[in-house]
């Protein structure tokens, strides 16, 4: 098979990976190799979709043994098969860093045979591109549950992040599903790798010279729609790997129908963008504003408001705690404002050292107040244009508009919403 | 009016900020080109560039204002605005008004302008350090050529004689007609075109057709969202992609 229908099938195989991030680690280059790491990550290109590539997300093989209802490589499945050989890997992921377009690498793969003999296959592309190659530039390894935790440790050494997928959000769903991958195969390597750079970073302290073990950390991925599982149930999976396996990013991937199926959502679904998008926004909330799960939702708001940000809607369930005076406020409370970010508090601080602020000031330094005024009080004054009750600020906030901040309505008439990566390479 | 008319160099536009406060004059522009705008009412200064006036203001930035300020103001002078010496005479002035501080004094239109103006400079970097091109010569470099908004081909070069640190390369600003040349030892800003580039021809049509084939069926195509994409990714950027071209 030519290497040009390999790319084809094995890129195309491997574009539910939603991760592309090229952040979090520091590698740099070695004298007479190619290829270092950005801490802040680099997107080279966005396809069609609007999503950024940065690294080849490729498979090295989709010849699989499993038979994972929702996926497109199942064993059962009628699709074109091809296998990369490490070498051709490696060789072309080198190929396409000289010209600059790509930050590296995302490998992935089907269970070829079993976890151990895929992932030797990998280590052996990996081994070529660092040791041959002298490559620094940035590797994430897509872990395949079930692996021998030696062969983990060796991927570790290589790799600037990994991956092990959860893929569903619940135990039922799992069994349901991917009646062959277990919680505890997916927990398993999870917390050996977390271990790992836990005692990496200990050594660290010691002595400089030890060789980093996976210095961008680990991710995951989950996929929402193909099954029932509420948000709450999500975000309290997400909210405990970011605590307990100290996660760097938990992504989630809204299911697109590939396969006709009686536990599947029926091929004319439409994959829950919105819902995806909502949830994004939740985990950003978890991640960098200080939220915890069971604030964003409860059991008798067990899901995301489509109609609002989660915030907004946390807001409107706690008006209570609002107006807040935008010249004294914190930090922390600033952000918790809804329609203010980071950004924005940050240069409401460094304005007010200086002059206090009026709203005009606010406008002016590009705080965008359309949903924030119903919340704050620039030097007492309030300028949300109702009264201080939620039903009449829900409905003037409805009446505003749709919240269309980090989603545009696409080009064509089909109602899909997209996500924007939020920052330059968080996608 | 009063308007100073300076070389269009950073060490001549620093000695009009020099003169202006030496001789107790507030010029309203600081230019480089006096067809701007001109009336029989505008009067013009010529300025000469003079190294150790320039030298005395930029030292004054250093010890009074801030080393971001001395950040900020290399940034904006790297872009084509014909009204930005005189947006870096007033942010200078409230430097010195106000100090290491200045920075947060947002109310004040110069220093807002000089924000915004600097980070685009520095996100159109950011942008060319992943949206550069290279193919590969048939005399073994690798060559691109990019066409920025602002001068940043020297601030592209450093990342690249890091990365690509193996290979020998050429990063071509078609706009300004500038080039920084890559030797795998060190590189070197330039505005004469090596002849040999200008005669290359380039037979890399397999990577650039893997990388074709790559770019399209990575795409999931139920959340096709060209808007998306043209926003991430600008089509004045397109005429260099090789993904992006027909």
């Amino acid at each position: 098979m030519e290497l040009f229908d390999k790319v084809r099938i094995l890129a195309a195989a491997a574009k539910y990976d939603v991760s592309c991030s090229s952040s979090g680690s520091t590698r740099s280059n070695k004298a007479g190799g190619i290829g270092n790491a950005n801490a802040a990550g680099i997107c080279h290109s966005w396809s069609a979709d609007g999503r950024c590539i940065s690294l080849l997300k490729i498979l090295m093989t989709n010849v699989c043994a499993y038979d994972c209802v929702y996926c497109i490589n199942r064993v059962t499945s009628d699709v074109e098969r091809a296998t990369l050989s490490p070498e051709e890997l490696a060789d072309l992921t080198i190929n396409f860093y000289r010209r600059n377009y790509i930050e590296g690498l995302f490998l992935s793969s089907a269970v070829f045979g079993t976890p151990d003999l895929t992932t030797e296959r990998m280590i052996k592309a990996l081994e070529l591109l660092r040791n041959q190659y002298n490559f620094s530039g940035y590797i994430h390894v897509k872990v395949i549950p079930g692996t021998d935790p030696k062969l983990l440790t060796r991927i570790g050494l290589l790799a600037d992040r990994v991956s092990v997928n959860v893929e569903l959000p619940s135990r039922e769903g799992l069994q349901l599903l991917a009646p062959q991958k277990k919680v505890e195969s997916i927990l398993k390597p999870m917390g050996f790798i977390h271990q790992q750079i836990q005692e990496a970073r200990e050594d660290r302290l010691v002595s400089e010279h030890k060789t980093a073990f996976v210095p961008a950390g680990q991710t995951t991925q989950l996929i929402i729609g193909a099954t029932p599982d509420r948000d709450l149930k999500i975000l309290k999976l997400s909210e405990s790997l970011y605590k307990n396996y100290k996660l760097k990013r938990v992504y989630f991937s809204s299911y697109v129908p590939v396969v006709s199926h009686p536990n599947l959502p029926s091929l004319f679904t439409s994959p829950p963008l919105l819902r995806e998008h909502r949830l994004y926004q939740a985990d950003w909330l978890l991640r960098f504003y200080g939220f915890s799960a069971n604030e964003i939702l409860d059991s008798s708001h067990p899901d995301l408001s489509l109609d609002f940000d989660p915030k907004t809607e946390w807001a409107l369930r706690h008006l209570d705690q609002f107006p807040v005076e935008i010249n004294q406020a914190s930090f922390e409370i600033l952000i918790r404002v809804p329609g203010l970010g980071v950004t924005s508090a940050q240069r409401i601080i460094a304005a007010r050292r200086a002059a206090a602020i009026d709203f005009e000031l606010l406008k002016k330094i590009g705080v965008v107040i359309k949903r924030a005024r119903y919340f704050i009080t620039c030097k007492g004054r309030f300028a949300g244009v109702t009264d201080f009750d939620p039903t009449r600020i829900r409905q003037n906030m409805l009446a505003d508009g749709p919240d269309t901040k980090g989603y545009r309505e696409n080009d064509r008439q089909l109602s899909l919403f997209a996500p924007i990566p939020l920052g330059i390479t968080s996608c | 009016m009063l308007i100073y008319v300076y070389d269009g160099y950073w060490e001549g536009l620093l000695t009009a900020v020099y003169e202006a406060y030496a001789r107790h004059e507030q010029p309203d522009q600081i230019v480089t080109n006096a067809r701007l705008a001109q009336s029989w009412l505008d009067q013009y200064v010529e300025i000469t560039a003079d190294s150790e006036k320039a030298s005395k203001v930029a030292r004054s930035i250093r010890r009074k204002i801030s080393a971001m300020a001395e950040m900020r103001l290399d940034r904006v002078f790297r872009s084509d605005d014909p009204d930005k010496g005189t947006l870096i005479y007033h942010y200078l002035q409230l430097g010195y008004q106000y100090g290491p501080g200045v920075d947060n004094y947002l109310h004040e239109n110069a220093v807002l302008e000089m924000h915004e103006r600097s980070q685009r400079v520095n996100f159109e970097v950011h942008r060319f350090e992943g949206l550069m091109r290279f193919v590969r010569t048939d005399w073994g470099a690798f060559y691109a050529q990019f066409s920025p908004d602002h001068h940043i081909t020297d601030l592209l070069a450093p990342h690249f004689a890091r990365r690509l640190s193996d290979q020998n390369w050429i990063i071509h600003d078609t706009k300004r007609q500038i080039a920084a040349l890559y030797n795998q030892k060190e590189w070197i800003l330039t505005d004469q075109m090596p002849e040999l580039l200008t005669a290359s021809s380039y037979q890399d049509q397999q990577a650039t057709d893997l990388w074709k084939i790559y770019f399209q069926n990575i795409t999931i195509t139920e959340r096709v969202n060209p808007r998306l994409q043209r926003q991430m990714m600008p089509v004045r950027y397109w005429q260099n992609l090789p993904e992006m071209s027909k």
